[in-house]
């Protein structure tokens, strides 16, 4: 499944003007992401809160909406996007396939295994605790959830030489954990059984500045580490056997790159919900437009996917305020047609750039 | 202290256009001590999030004050040309406070506590009344929300009628010789229909109205095959009326596999309620809950 191809010409060019654009973009989607809501506030007015803020003085009511409601959730969509534009393309590069996505090592089903179980029995345990802690349990598991599951992905992928073993126990987990889901499902009142379905459609409605914190690092350390496999990566697209001639050790950057992708992943799952298609669909697209060296791939996803994200998260506040639509369908949407023109388009599977 | 949330789009209009400055001002100035030379009045921009909520504040005739609902809030028909915010499980904090609420009114179980929490650091005033799943629940969220609205008056009106209803309930479920097996059934499309079992709202309907629900198995909404439909053995199958349409009458629930030859099915006792009003433990709950009790006290064989 050698299906991705290294350019033959080196991306050292192109990499600041591609990076600079995707910045360019991400820094436009968060302002716009800043200045549209439920709320009408002129884009000078949220300036006037950035100033207000940054200069120390007294917020108003208005400056209350931009920086404790949009600028913590704008960041935060941010940070998701990232994780999983970026977890995405790592996968893609691990298992050398364009369909790859962070989901394929089980940690988004051991996420939502995760929250589902707290959601359903989490009165048991929650309860009994403080109440500044309880609003954190769903977030908790589901990044627990998503870890543990991962672990076992990897446990039993790690028994046989190539990737073959671990996709498909990837495969077993997600249905195993899925299977679960039903059961709990099943059994689930009505209210626990909205909740469930608003929660595995993804939502960032409850971002504040304290969950951007927890959130930041787990998905931050990951992101900056990333890019620096980026080398190992690309020897890996020409085969396991040739990327350990080439003087990379195989097992050792899969076992970093799961790890990684599994903190990342999780924190966002924890974080925002089950969000889909962003980590298929970024990498893919931007593979495309400038091929698939990971130098500029990795670094790329990450700028990407974050401008992404804001951009779906603005929008899903927008079209239905003063309520919100669930942002995993606006991202499933937009990027399912999408995803079709490129495959009808590009002959996916042929890696064309 | 200012109140933050009508004055606003005021102190807007003053920024954008200064000529008009002074006459607003005015008008402004006379319109904050109004609240005063009237006396208590309703709340300016209230904001209902739960369908109890809503049939509250309209029952208490302060619908006028209401400037958004949540998607919950179905009933009376007013309510649903209301703002929606959405899910009352599923709120966004800055969908509400777009409203501008002076007040904001919201069942026990509204959420994320995140959004709660949003709102009210945002210096918004939100209100969380208690779970009122009960008879006393119901009359207690009656009382609050007057005490809320400045409705005392009305508000002691209407939770008098309610615990009436609800004495004449209890009075006349006592007096029933035997309580017939009931089922709520929630209308379906090709599969099975889904029986309400224990910890349901239809589950403490139905032991309100005097009935005995058969389905103790489980708790809430389960699927139920046409075989276990018989072994239930319901005297009195109940369904929602919003549905009664999409499942043909009674007719057609008859038709459904297993119906006919449950003794409800054999006797024609197929019961459309309001399910809105009888499920929703709002101030029409009581009424409805002591009509469904009349027909099961003459339902029982």
């Amino acid at each position: 499944m050698n299906s991705i191809v290294v350019a033959a010409s080196p991306v050292s060019r192109r990499r600041p003007v591609a990076l600079g654009a995707l910045a360019v973009l991400l820094a436009a989607a968060a302002l716009w992401g800043l200045s549209s809501g439920a709320m009408a506030l002129p884009a000078g007015r949220v300036l006037q809160a950035l100033g207000h803020w940054l200069g120390g003085a007294p917020l108003d009511a208005d400056d209350h909406v931009v920086l404790m409601l949009r600028l913590p959730r704008v960041l935060m969509a941010v940070l998701v996007g990232a994780a999983l534009a970026c977890g995405g393309a790592a996968m893609q590069g691990l298992f050398r396939n364009p369909l790859a996505d962070p989901g394929l090592i089980g940690v988004s089903a051991g996420a939502a295994l995760g929250a589902v179980a707290v959601i359903m029995l989490g009165h048991l345990v929650i309860g009994r605790l403080p109440e500044a802690v309880a609003p954190y349990g769903v977030a908790a598991a589901a990044f627990a959830g998503g870890l543990a599951a991962t672990l076992l992905v990897y446990a039993i992928g790690r028994r046989r030489p190539g990737v073959a073993t671990l996709l498909l126990a990837g495969v077993a987990i997600n249905a195993m954990a899925g299977a679960a889901v039903g059961v709990l499902i099943f059994l689930a009142s009505e209210t626990q059984l909205r909740d469930i379905t608003f929660w595995s459609l993804g939502s960032l409605g409850g971002s504040d500045w304290l969950r951007l914190a927890i959130a930041a690092p787990p998905t931050l350390l990951p992101l900056l580490l990333l890019p620096r496999l980026a080398r190992a990566l690309n020897a890996l697209l020409l085969g396991e056997q040739e990327a350990s001639l080439l003087g990379f050790r195989p097992q050792r950057l899969r076992r970093t790159l799961i790890a990684l992708v599994a903190l990342m992943v999780g924190a966002a799952v924890a974080a925002a919900g089950m969000v889909g298609f962003v980590g298929l669909i970024v990498p893919h697209l931007l593979r495309m437009v400038w091929g698939p060296d990971h130098r500029l791939l990795l670094p790329a996803s990450a700028l990407g996917g974050g401008a992404l994200l804001v951009a779906a998260d603005t929008l899903s506040r927008v079209v239905a305020a003063p309520a919100e639509l669930p942002i995993g369908v606006l991202t499933a949407l937009l990027g399912g047609p999408f995803f079709l023109w490129l495959l009808l388009r590009a002959r996916l599977g042929e890696g064309r750039a | 202290m200012r109140r933050p949330g009508p004055w606003k789009g005021r102190a807007a209009a003053v920024r954008r256009d200064p000529a008009r400055c002074w006459r607003a001002w005015l008008a402004g100035a006379l319109l904050w001590w109004t609240p005063w030379l009237a006396g208590a009045a309703v709340p300016e921009r209230v904001v209902a999030l739960g369908g109890d909520i809503t049939e509250t504040v309209y029952a208490l005739d302060a619908g006028q004050a209401l400037v958004g609902v949540d998607s919950t809030s179905q009933w009376p028909a007013a309510a649903k040309t209301l703002p929606n915010v959405g899910y009352v499980r599923q709120l966004s904090a800055e969908g509400v406070l777009a409203l501008h609420p002076g007040l904001i009114i919201a069942t026990h179980d509204a959420g994320p506590a995140t959004v709660i929490e949003q709102l009210r650091s945002a210096g918004a005033h939100i209100e969380v009344l208690a779970d009122s799943h009960t008879p006393e629940g119901v009359v207690a969220k009656i009382r609050d929300v007057g005490r809320l609205l400045g409705r005392e008056e009305q508000a002691r009106a209407l939770a008098v009628k309610v615990a009436g209803d609800y004495a004449a309930l209890a009075a006349g479920v006592a007096a029933m010789p035997r309580h017939p097996r009931t089922l709520f059934l929630l209308s379906m499309g090709a599969g099975s229909p889904l029986a309400a079992g224990r910890q349901t709202a239809a589950d403490s309907m139905i032991a309100l109205a005097g009935g005995r629900n058969v389905a103790v198995d489980f708790s809430g909404y389960k699927p139920v095959s046409p075989e276990a439909l018989v072994a239930l053995a319901p005297d009195v199958i109940l369904m929602m009326r919003e549905r009664s349409e999409g499942v043909g009458g009674i007719e057609g629930v008859l038709g459904l596999p297993g119906v006919a030859q449950t003794p409800a099915g054999k006797a024609r006792r197929i019961l459309f309620v309001d399910g809105q009003a009888l499920l929703g433990f709002g101030p029409r709950s009581a009424a409805q809950a002591l009509a469904l009790q009349h027909v099961l006290a003459g339902a029982a064989p």
